[in-house]
């Protein structure tokens, strides 16, 4: 039986473990993108109500998950400042699935993990989600190192961008600036 | 018989009569009595003439069958001991007087010191029984745990069910805990049932962190069953480990997480016979301290005081409450004698714990079971870090 990530969470709750509302979010700048356009995303962490110090350090492996048929991933995961790993990225997929797993430690009590970019290359009006998860969704991995190790369970909020053809506006614009500049050719011809 | 004889045999019983008058006047065989006999003696001692020899060893032979057993004087009177119920009582600098009945002592009655028990071992030691005076030993109770042997690897884990590492109190068990020195697996002995082993060949990674830990985080998984290690750790040249703290898990996952076993744990290589015997040596007093690991917000501070008989005191503090322990140091064990808890802790309470690593860089890994006046029954477990001998410092 494999437990999906919300049921271990469930779980905790129920054997009254240190869940609490800490999280782990992946934040886009907007909600669509242009077809064929690139867009970052960051990986933010708030642990200030995760036990232990505060502020303190924390730290855990997550798995970020695409559809490989909507989303490239540019293989340029970074890093906040500060940050270390103590598991480096790695890609690995599963049919269209595709992942990036990492570990960090040393994350503050809020603030961003890394950042991490996709173009998106599915077609106009598809919708791409990014997932995001524990990477070990048994027994956990994020813990509190201050000032001695404690288990946590974040919640994870994934996210997604929906492919947008250029607005009317745009076409507009474009299609003066072509007009614009074809006069100019002529006049100068 | 011409008459100068017959003169000379009168003056002979004349004379005989004037100085033996006594033994001729109580032969041997009159019965005396005791205090007859006793002052015969006492004339004899100083004139030896006083009385034939066989009277002399009669009146000996008769004071000795009438002896008493050895002279032991009779109980005095409560009266004739103590000055204060005579009839001058009131009077004497040594009593209250008569404010006894108005105003009684300030202080509690005194209870009396639990005196451990004594042990005779005057049969084991072959003494004269009456030169034999019974020795006064601390007794030290058996540990709930097995012991350590020095040099070896030794820990102690708490255990609850589930993948949180902590639960009810009630819930909580302990066991020693033995980690691999590369931290690829481990394995718990509970008090009670089976043995707990991880997966074998956990991968592993260590990274450096500021205050001299490294952070282990070591995962398994072999078939449905899956292990994992997350602990504060310090490793020797080699990479071994010397010491290691904090989180375990086991479990199935097939079996789900309710049916997986978790924990806190404190591990390490118990301090060397030559380590220990040069801190008896030293005689020296080390402080230990540092945050507990189930709850860590509870502070431990234990001094190890070495030499001949070593012994130990702590301290546990938290924000809700804070108790104190002590007892003997054995080998590498430390175990609290229940009449060293502070006044708060009651039931059967302990700690138990052991000295880790060299001179130099040692720790102590313990547990604490203790019930407290108030807060109630509290377990945790933890490692501790030698800390400089300042007062009132203490480094995680």
């Amino acid at each position: 039986m494999k437990l999906r990530p919300a049921t271990a969470l469930l779980l905790a709750l129920l054997t009254g473990g240190n869940a609490l509302a800490a999280s782990l979010s992946l934040v886009t700048p907007a909600s669509t993108v242009l077809p064929d356009s690139l867009f970052t995303v960051t990986l933010q962490m708030d642990a200030q109500d995760a036990p232990g110090d505060h502020p303190g350090q924390f730290g855990g492996a997550v798995v970020i998950s695409f559809d490989g048929t909507l989303l490239s991933y540019q293989n340029d995961f970074s890093l906040a400042p500060g940050l270390s790993y103590f598991s480096a990225p790695a890609t690995g997929s599963n049919g269209n699935l595709q992942t990036l797993t990492f570990g960090f430690d040393n994350g503050a009590d809020l603030g961003p993990v890394g950042t991490l970019s996709f173009r998106a290359i599915g077609g106009i009006g598809s919708v791409a989600a990014i997932g995001l998860a524990d990477a070990n969704d048994f027994f956990g991995t994020f813990v509190s190192y201050l000032p001695t190790y404690k288990p946590f369970y974040p919640a994870f909020n994934p996210t997604q961008v929906q492919v947008v053809p250029l607005p009317a506006a745009g076409w507009l614009l474009a299609s003066g600036l072509a007009v614009l500049g074809l006069k100019r050719r002529r006049r100068t011809g | 018989m011409t008459i100068p004889s017959i003169v000379g045999l009168l003056t002979a019983a004349g004379l005989a009569a004037l100085f033996c008058a006594p033994a001729i006047a109580e032969p041997a065989g009159a019965a005396r009595s005791d205090q007859e006999c006793a002052e015969l003696l006492e004339r004899w001692a100083t004139d030896p003439k006083v009385a034939p020899r066989r009277v002399i060893n009669a009146c000996k032979d008769q004071l000795a069958a009438a002896a008493p057993a050895p002279y032991s004087p009779p109980p005095a009177a409560v009266a004739d001991v103590d000055p204060c119920t005579g009839p001058d009582a009131a009077g004497s600098v040594l009593c209250w007087g008569p404010w006894s009945a108005i105003a009684p002592a300030a202080a509690a009655a005194p209870a009396l010191p639990q005196l451990p028990e004594g042990v005779d071992d005057c049969a084991a030691s072959g003494r004269i029984a009456d030169q034999c005076v019974p020795l006064l030993v601390q007794t030290e109770p058996d540990p709930p745990l097995d012991r350590c042997t020095p040099g070896t690897p030794c820990g102690f884990a708490t255990i609850v069910s589930g993948i949180t590492s902590s639960g009810d109190v009630e819930d909580t068990s302990f066991g020693r805990i033995t980690v691999a020195a590369d931290g690829s697996q481990f394995s718990i002995a509970p008090e009670a049932g089976g043995s707990i082993d991880s997966v074998t060949g956990m991968s592993t990674t260590v990274t450096p962190r500021a205050d001299g830990y490294g952070n282990l985080r070591a995962t398994g998984q072999s078939g449905d069953e899956q292990s994992r290690l997350v602990a504060r750790v310090v490793q020797d040249g080699d990479g071994d480990l010397l010491l290691a703290a904090d989180v375990w898990s086991h479990g199935n996952r097939a079996a789900g997480p309710a049916s997986a076993q978790s924990g806190y744990f404190a591990w390490g290589m118990a301090t060397s016979q030559a380590g220990l015997d040069a801190l008896k040596a030293g005689n020296v007093s080390l402080n230990f301290g540092g945050p507990m690991s189930l709850d860590n917000s509870t502070v431990a501070a234990m001094t190890l005081n070495m030499g001949a008989s070593p012994t130990w005191t702590g301290t546990w503090t938290n924000p809700a409450w804070s108790f104190g322990a002590g007892g003997g140091i054995s080998g590498v064990d430390l175990i609290s004698r229940p009449d060293q808890f502070s006044s708060n802790v009651t039931g059967n309470s302990f700690v138990q714990g052991a000295i880790l690593g060299e001179p130099g860089n040692q720790g102590i890994a313990h547990i604490i079971d203790v019930t407290l006046d108030g807060p109630g029954r509290i377990k945790d477990v933890g490692l501790i870090r030698q800390v400089p001998a300042l007062p009132g410092v203490i480094q995680p």
